[in-house]
């Protein structure tokens, strides 16, 4: 019987790289033959360390530099690119407005998801049913398609370039896939607490309050963290909706900045210092809380 | 879209005071999200939907004509290159992009360091397209880095976004941006399978090759299916990236880099010059995503049913 | 299964999603743009401009001036909010609830959109108004030559230009001093010029792989500036069959098949290959009057800016063709009084010299000097001018994106030949009028 494991290893390598065994329990050390698919996964995570190591060097290097010798490490340390980058992409004030924006309507976005995704995960019925495929639906509607009739409602609302607004928008928008991410979240819970809680006469509201929505807290997590990213670099509503300046934020103020720097030669050190400056805090939010991004979308989508 | 495992557990409560507790809270659980939802994003579809049969501008009033912005699609050379590009984007970055996700999950499981590697190949979806976007046309440009790389092996230049080639340059990065993202869900199904199958298995004497196909495939095909939904209907929403990477200077990208989204865009606000035909745009919305809803459940046909061959 | 009967639940829902929709295009019809005219506003004390500029370019600082000398003369505010070149895209919305913006601006072609749908205002008053503290009205600063393109159909103005743009052959004058005074009279001195530039080992041209002048300016030499038109209007597509535009693409196939253009240009933009003209890689670059402003931080030392304009072909025509940037006044906008005494102020001369001296463009008025880059396109524009492109891109703005510029592209890059461009021309035209709406 051993053998046949055996000759089936080298068989599967003849085959190709993705060829797998996956054997979760007997965790070895990878044989050769598995080299070839070990070295593609590594070429991968090497490009992508290079993407975002390249962009924060070469914020730091002139121009020129970064046209010729775009591997080189930077000989001096051109802080003043991201001086120059900050000021005249007026990155300040966009960079507040982005905070304010992405916490609120993150935060907004999973307080009125997660009880709409408890009771429809947690009923199965025909009406909970025909709603989950109702914001289904949502998923694949270009915002592109909707964008007019909808300015015409917020304009009633007087909801446009304002924060707020935008916050509302960012909220709606990320509904569809909180809500069906949670949803397989809240299923997934087991049941016998909740009737505990029923038999204990907790109300209904409150054990959703006090404990269900702690036992989902690694979801909860994953959709604050995947929506807040979303709206940090979204664009193109924001283009829409929002008028002045002084409330754009940090996608405007980085589109804005590279076509700036189009018009009036570019300088690409400044430009990556710009780049950097809206990739930055998202790298620092997900050294922060990636882990729970990639355990969290473990959980909710296996249902 | 839940599992069917979950509805049995569930239908044995139907009747219990604890579903009818929870049956009481249904609705004002889930109203401010549903209105929330249909005011602002619903009712605006809906209008446009409406607007498909109408000749609209955008600001003056829309006036109905009919079916006639469907049939005008069929001559529309920019629908044919958006719907086709989409499809492309579909099918064919998606085949590869999921190949490539279920390899790198399969392997990255035997790994030492898994978390650690599936945390860097998730970095680029954190990323705004239009950054990511300076950074391709940095790297591919014909005086770009991996020319530049080329050169010191006394190699190239390759002209890597001459126009044939520019839209599979966007595949790429697409594949690209969205691989962590997909390994990360499809680890989710494996994980999940319970270890002692395995073990079973192989003192069965399978192969490794009959444990992936007996095991491993048929019980993660359910979230293979939940991924492939995912990402069936996320293409039609394609548009920052492109916008970046193949536009310049106020200017759309030509109409043989097109996808579903820009389509709408171009025909519609987009551009320097803007063609104000919300009719039509809105008709190509909704051709792509019938096309879109057609795949979704003939996806979801094949999922189930390959599941219970099981 | 399951799928099914929940998009069946879901259809039952989208039919009450319906009725709430149907009272938005309610809501939509009770603003109607053309009721609020602009002309009506009076003794307004601010207004809100949305400017085309982003705040670094050099345009930007001459407004931004001018927009506070206004303020310190007049007292009234002027808030201007930098959108950029999608100024027009995010005006469209505004359109139907009624404008923030009191006044944008764009080229005649952006602008040319709004216009044939009447979203802008009628700039007549104010075309005969005097220019601030000067005699001359508006109008009379404007020479009569580029009048017929800054009207509407029905020849009211709708743009009060402050800057003119065309396109040129653009070149270093330090490496080609003789030329501006002697340019080439024929397509083939002009081949004799890029073999003396290869002679001085410079690749003749830089080509950006979206190019769309060599085609269409070729075009417009060979047959004339209504022919180029016809190409677009004729329902049957025979214009295509006209030996000259077989012709005309046969010469840009036929510079191409020379190895004329800088290598690698299939897959560039524009702003790659003006900076390698710029840098010395390429003699010559067929661009706008805006070359000099963005291309002057990446020349090399030295760089003399200067351009000629392409020779005539067989239909003789030798006309430049003519843009403007200008300011409009959206029908909606509530300020439309301040906005248009604004228009008044920043088109006298102390002002609008800015545009010439600082942002380094060309003006209107005579009485204003063309920065020296552009002294050979500021006299070339004193001859007979066409509307820039023929007006295409606004007139068939479908036509041009969807067929037009693809084909173009698939010429310059060499995926069609001249023969290839024609047929798919042909075709295309004809398609194109059936599906138009």
């Amino acid at each position: 019987m051993s053998t046949a494991t055996t000759g089936s290893r080298a068989e599967s390598a003849e085959r190709d790289p993705k060829t797998p065994a996956a054997a979760p329990a007997g965790r070895r050390r990878v044989p050769w033959a598995r080299l070839p698919g070990a070295a593609l996964i590594w070429v991968f995570v090497a490009f992508c360390a290079f993407t975002f190591l390249f962009i924060l060097l070469s914020s730091l290097k002139s121009s020129y530099n970064v046209l010729n010798h775009p591997f080189r490490l930077p000989t001096e340390l051109k802080f003043s690119n991201w001086s120059k980058a900050w000021h005249d992409g007026g990155f300040g004030p966009a960079f507040v407005n982005s905070v304010v924006v992405v916490v609120v309507a993150a935060a907004g976005t999973v307080l009125l998801a997660s009880p709409a995704a408890y009771v429809l995960g947690r009923n199965q019925n025909r009406v909970s049913g025909g709603v989950s495929m109702y914001f289904v639906l949502g998923l694949g509607i270009p915002m592109q398609i909707i964008v007019l009739p909808l300015y015409s409602i917020m304009a009633k609302m007087h909801l446009i370039d304002n924060l707020a607004g935008l916050i509302v928008l960012y909220i709606v928008v990320n509904l569809p896939f909180t809500v069906y991410l949670l949803m397989s979240f809240f299923a997934s819970l087991p049941g016998e607490l909740e009737e505990a809680a029923a038999l204990d006469g907790v109300g209904p509201g409150m054990t959703f309050w006090r404990i269900m929505l702690p036992l989902a807290r690694g979801g909860l997590m994953t959709a604050l963290t995947l929506v807040a990213i979303a709206c940090w670099n979204e664009t193109f509503l924001a283009l829409m909706f929002l008028q002045t300046n002084d409330n754009f934020t940090l996608p405007l103020a980085l589109v804005n900045f590279l076509t700036q720097q189009q018009f009036t030669g570019e300088d690409f050190g400044v430009m990556f210092a710009g780049v950097s400056i809206a990739v930055l805090p998202m790298l620092a939010l997900y050294a922060w809380l990636g882990r729970r991004i990639t355990e969290g979308l473990t959980l909710g989508a296996g249902k | 879209m839940t599992s069917a495992t979950v509805g049995v557990r569930r239908g044995r409560l139907q009747g219990s005071p604890l579903a009818r507790r929870r049956r009481r809270v249904f609705g004002p659980f889930l109203a401010p999200a549903l209105i929330l939802y249909t005011v602002l994003f619903m009712v605006p579809t809906v209008y446009s939907f409406y607007a498909s049969f109408t000749s609209w501008d955008g600001f003056s009033n829309p006036r109905w004509k009919g079916t006639l912005n469907y049939d005008h699609l069929r001559h529309d050379p920019a629908f044919k290159d958006a719907f086709f590009n989409t499809m492309k984007l579909l099918f064919g970055c998606g085949i590869f992009l999921f190949v490539l996700s279920f390899a790198f999950m399969l392997m990255l499981r035997e790994m030492k360091g898994r978390k650690f590697i599936q945390g860097f190949i998730f970095l680029p979806h954190i990323v705004s397209g239009v950054a990511l976007a300076a950074f391709w046309d940095f790297l591919l440009n014909h005086d770009g880095m991996l020319n530049k790389g080329l050169h010191s092996f006394g190699m190239g230049p390759v002209d890597w976004l001459k126009p044939q080639w520019q839209f599979n340059a966007i595949l790429l990065a697409i594949v690209w941006i969205n691989t962590g993202y997909y390994v990360t869900i499809l680890m989710a199904g494996v994980d999940r399978i319970p270890p002692y199958y395995y073990e079973e298995a192989k003192l069965a004497g399978t192969n490794s090759w009959q444990r992936f196909r007996h095991i491993t495939l048929p019980m993660s095909w359910d979230v293979v299916g939940t991924a492939a939904v995912l990402w069936t209907i996320g293409t039609v929403k394609i548009f920052e990236f492109i916008l970046a990477f193949s536009g310049s200077q106020g200017n759309l990208p030509t109409t043989n880099q097109w996808t579903s989204a820009m389509y709408v865009y171009g025909e519609t606000i987009g551009g320097t010059s803007p063609i104000y035909d919300f009719g039509r745009a809105c008709a190509g919305a909704v051709v792509t995503l019938v096309a879109v809803v057609v795949v979704v459940v003939v996806l979801r046909r094949v999922t189930s049913r390959d599941r219970l061959e099981l | 299964m399951r799928t099914s009967k929940n998009v069946y639940r879901a259809g039952v829902i989208a039919a009450a999603v319906a009725v709430s929709a149907a009272s938005l295009s309610a809501c939509g019809s009770s603003s109607k743009p053309g009721t609020s005219s602009g002309g009506q506003a009076s003794g307004s004390t601010s207004f809100t401009y949305w400017s085309m500029w982003q705040q670094n370019e050099p345009q930007a600082k001459v407004i931004k001036k001018a927009a506070d000398d206004f303020t310190a003369a007049t007292g009234i505010k002027v808030s201007i909010q930098w959108q950029g070149r999608d100024v027009i895209t995010k005006l469209t919305p505004t359109l139907r609830t009624g404008s923030s913006a009191d006044l944008v601006d764009q080229s005649v072609n952006a602008l040319g959109a709004l216009v044939a749908k009447d979203a802008t205002a009628d700039l007549s008053t104010l075309y005969s108004t005097p220019v601030s503290g000067e005699s001359q009205t508006i109008g009379q600063i404007i020479p009569d030559s580029y009048k017929p393109f800054l009207n509407d159909k029905s020849g009211k103005p709708f743009i009060a230009p402050y800057e003119v743009s065309s396109e040129g052959l653009w070149f270093d004058a330090s490496k080609f001093p003789d030329l501006a005074a002697n340019p080439p009279k024929t397509w083939d001195d002009l081949l004799a010029l890029f073999a003396k530039a290869k002679g001085m080992s410079m690749t003749p041209v830089a080509v950006p792989g979206d190019d769309k002048y060599w085609v269409l300016l070729t075009l417009q030499r060979e047959l004339g500036t209504d022919g180029l038109k016809k190409l677009a209007s004729d329902k049957t597509g025979a214009a295509w069959d006209d030996p000259k535009v077989l012709k005309a693409a046969q010469l840009v196939q036929d510079l191409r098949d020379k190895g004329d253009f800088l290598k690698g240009y299939e897959s560039s933009k524009s702003i790659d290959e003006e900076g390698d003209w710029a840098k010395g890689q390429a003699a010559f670059y067929l661009s706008g009057t805006w070359v000099p402003s963005e291309a002057a931080p990446n020349a090399t030392a030295g760089f003399k800016f200067d351009s000629i304009q392409l020779p005539a072909l067989d239909s003789g025509n030798t006309d430049t063709g003519i843009n403007f940037f200008g300011f409009a006044v959206p029908k909606t906008a509530k300020h439309s009084d301040a906005a248009e005494k604004f228009i008044a102020f920043f088109m006298k001369k102390e002002e609008l010299s800015g545009i010439s001296s600082q942002a380094l463009n060309l003006t209107p008025r005579a009485d204003i000097d063309p920065p020296a880059q552009l002294a050979s396109m500021s006299k070339a524009l004193t001859g007979t001018v066409y509307a820039d492109q023929a007006h295409l891109s606004v007139d068939y703005a479908d036509w041009t994106n969807k067929m037009l510029n693809p084909e173009m592209i698939r010429l310059v890059t060499g995926q069609d030949n001249a023969a290839k461009f024609v047929a798919n021309g042909k075709q295309g035209t004809i398609d194109y009028w059936k599906s138009a709406s």
